[in-house]
């Protein structure tokens, strides 16, 4: 030790006089002998050490051996080299990042992913489990009664919800020094109340000390559990520090273990700190992170699967989905609609619209066009309501215009149009009467501007028909015939007779009206053989003459009747007949 | 926020509660004493710059210090040794109860507290016993709990031996 000294405070000198003075090098061998001589090899080992020290790169060499022991050893004794390395590590980490940051994130990779999905899922869970236990309490009758209870025995609802539904909240968690009983910290879970923790701290260990002494256990027995009712205070004792939780509902046995592991992180953490407290409580500002992983609670319905939360989400997807299919499918009806519509001859749509309930259509309507409604009746509406508003208008289609023409001009079947652009063509046979009509009306219709009806032919069927209908009459008067009794003019059982006869003879003036022609109906009696002569002309005058009175008291028109002499043409019969003649 | 375990010690009936009870905001009922023998009280109290919590144990007792179970002066940063002026036997159990604190704990902040001032009339303590006491170099404050006197005093003498010289203003 002695030489060593000497030796370091000697080799100053020498070098500057080996420098100054080549001559002196005879002393330092001298020296140098000396020390030989009196260390041997030892001074050589010495020298060598020295060497080694001095030299960089075989001291990196030595140390290098041994850095890693070093470094292991340390991490055992205590703390310290986190915490020296650590300001080291997270500079080189983020200039690792300003390098090149994609070869952080590739080693990261394999771990970033499963713990982003872990957590997202995590959320997930929580937000469901959430949403299903507030489901589950404002739905419930369960709801009810604690609402009850709550206004029976005064508490808030919350607290009555929580009393129900817990199997355990922990709701305070201690650190207590252990020798003093001095409150280290203390958290508290959201909704619990605390008084004075630092009064309670201390009276917590006063009461492990009173209990430990008033039941003579050794002093290692520690109190592990405080009971009351609901009430639970768990205690774990380190050899400096007491971590004691207070735990409402049924106390877990895990608790024990988490508090164990609590407590040991703690005083591994805050070993210098515990060892020397002196009443300064801001060191254990950093086990708070570890004292609210204590703060647990557990809810009785959390292990249930959240059947009303999915029945809800369900819901709400089946209604958004059947929603979405009812508007597809209105849309779907409301096109198909309007393709009809469109469609169909003699519509035109106008325009249609989105009706809080369907759709509205603006159309307008020809009167020969079929109906809109009847044009969509085939079509599903599934509920959906249409409405079709209409408005009248003239189509100039030419299937329009031709029945625009046919209903306007009633031609008979003997008759055929035709609509070449936009003249009528009217072809066939048809009274002289109609075609008139044809000319007057025809070039009144839409879409009609010139009639062609060099192919009709006139035939004036009405004429015909009046003088068939005539001759018909006349026969029918003809025909008739009544009789009288024997010798008598008196007119008996007369009148059916009378009224038919003044029936075909009024109908007989119209119809020769008709023709342009005057009937007139000659009343002829008649007498049987039975009595003379001029009894019988004269009997045949007045028979004639009571049936043309008793006609006129019928209404028979004077004008058409007229009694002529009687003729002996018929001398069997004791009859009046009659005779038509047309001027 | 420093937090300080401190105690009252002295014989039975000297006045010990009823000094805290002078002194400190409440949270445990007095019955606490007699069931579980031990009531603890706060006091927030000012040095200088310093805030500071007393954690203030009453221990109940009989008359006989070496009932004082060991358990209650562990961690023990001060003390207040009671003495009733009218008791001659209170001052011998002061002086027994200071010399076991110190074999036990050693070295802590201290005061010594003569009570009862308001009966100095009757006070059979002398002036030789108060000089043995002012010579173990400890506070001595007289004070009455009956009439709030040197309370405020008395526990102010141990807070500033607490509190760290150098933050004291
Ligand atoms: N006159 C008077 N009586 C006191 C005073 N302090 C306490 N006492 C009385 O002394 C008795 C014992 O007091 P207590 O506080 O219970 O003593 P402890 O046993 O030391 O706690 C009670 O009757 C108190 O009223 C004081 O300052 N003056
Ligand atoms: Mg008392």
């Amino acid at each position: 030790m002695l030489v060593s000294a000497v030796v370091d405070s000697e080799n100053p000198i020498q070098q500057t006089s080996k420098q100054q003075d080549p001559a002196a090098a005879e002393p330092l061998d001298a020296l140098e002998q000396l020390r030989v001589l009196l260390l041997g090899a030892e001074y050589q080992t010495l020298s060598d050490l020295r060497q080694q020290l001095l030299d960089r790169e075989r001291y990196s060499l030595h140390v290098a051996e041994v850095i890693s022991e070093a470094l292991a050893l340390r991490a055992q004794q205590d703390s310290s080299l986190s915490e020296t390395l650590s300001p080291t590590i997270e500079a080189a980490v983020s200039r690792s990042v300003e390098n090149n940051p994609s070869r952080l994130a590739n080693a990261l990779y394999p771990v970033m992913g499963p713990a982003i999905r872990r957590s997202i899922q995590e959320v997930l869970q929580q937000a469901l489990e959430t949403f299903n236990y507030l489901l589950e309490q404002s739905l419930s009758l369960r709801s009810l009664f604690w609402r009850f209870d709550a206004w029976r025995t005064g508490r808030s609802y919350s607290e009555v919800v929580l009393l129900k539904t817990l199997v355990y909240q922990v709701e305070q968690v201690f650190l207590i020094h252990r020798e003093s009983g001095l409150l280290l910290q203390h958290v508290l879970s959201p909704q619990a109340i605390s008084k004075d923790p630092e009064l309670v701290s201390a009276m917590l260990t006063a009461i492990q000390d009173f209990i430990r002494d008033s039941f003579q256990v050794s002093n290692d027995n520690n109190l592990k559990t405080l009971q009351l009712d609901e009430l639970t205070v768990c205690f774990n004792q380190g050899p400096y520090a007491t971590v004691a939780a207070v735990v409402r509902g049924r106390s877990p046995a895990e608790l024990s273990t988490l508090l164990t592991e609590v407590n040991e992180q703690i005083h591994r953490q805050s070993f210098y700190f515990l060892k020397t407290f002196q009443g300064d409580t801001a060191a254990f500002k950093s086990c708070l992170p570890l004292l609210e992983r204590c703060l647990k609670t557990q809810l009785r319905s959390t292990k249930k699967f959240p059947w009303l939360a999915i029945l809800a989400l369900i819901t709400f997807t089946g209604a958004g989905l059947w929603w979405t299919y009812q508007y597809y499918q209105q849309k779907l009806i409301a096109t198909e609609v309007l393709a009809a519509l469109r469609a169909e001859p003699g519509l035109v749509v106008l325009g249609f619209e989105k009706t809080p309930d369907g759709y509205r259509y603006e159309i307008l309507q020809d009167p020969q066009a079929r109906e809109p409604a009847a044009v969509i009746q085939s079509i599903q509406s599934m509920g959906v309501a249409l409405k079709l508003n209409t408005k009248p208008y003239l189509s100039l289609e030419p299937d329009f215009v031709l029945a625009r023409a046919k209903q306007v001009l009633q031609p008979s079947e003997a008759v055929h149009l035709k609509l070449e652009g936009k003249i009528l063509k009217v072809e066939g046979q048809a009274s002289p009467h109609w075609a008139q009509n044809l000319m007057q009306l025809g070039r009144l219709i839409a879409g009609i501007d010139s009639i062609d009806q060099s192919k009709l032919q006139l035939v004036d069927t009405a004429a015909e028909q009046t003088a068939k209908n005539l001759q018909t009459l006349v026969t029918q008067i003809e025909a008739l015939s009544f009789n009288f009794s024997s010798g008598s003019s008196l007119l008996e059982n007369a009148q059916a007779h009378a009224q038919q006869l003044a029936v075909l003879s009024l109908d007989l003036l119209k119809t020769a009206r008709l023709a342009g022609k005057m009937p007139q109906i000659s009343i002829s009696g008649a007498a049987d053989e039975t009595g003379s002569e001029a009894t019988n002309g004269r009997l045949a005058k007045e028979r004639a003459l009571a049936m043309r009175d008793y006609l006129l008291e019928q209404g028979v028109p004077a004008a058409l009747i007229a009694v002529p002499k009687p003729d002996a043409g018929r001398r069997d019969e004791r009859s009046i007949h009659y005779q038509v003649d047309l001027f | 926020m420093l937090q300080k375990k401190i105690c009252l010690l002295g014989a039975f009936s000297v006045g010990k509660t009823s000094l805290i009870q002078r002194y400190v905001n409440k949270l445990f009922s007095e019955k606490y004493l007699t069931t579980v023998g031990v009531k603890i009280d706060k006091k927030p109290i000012i040095v200088g710059s310093t805030s500071l919590n007393l954690m203030v144990w009453d221990i109940a007792g009989e008359d006989d210090f070496t009932n004082i179970r060991s358990a209650h002066l562990r961690g023990l940063s001060g003390y207040i040794v009671v003495i009733d002026g009218t008791r001659q036997n209170s001052f011998n159990v002061a002086l027994a109860l200071h010399e076991r604190i110190k074999t036990e704990l050693g070295e802590v902040a201290a005061v010594f507290a003569l009570n009862k001032c308001d009966l100095k009339e009757h006070w059979v303590i002398n002036h030789e016993q108060i000089r043995t006491l002012a010579q173990l170099g400890y506070p001595i404050i007289e004070t009455s709990a009956k009439l709030d006197q040197g309370v405020e005093e008395m526990f102010m003498g141990l807070a500033r031996q607490l509190v760290p010289e150098n933050s004291e203003a």
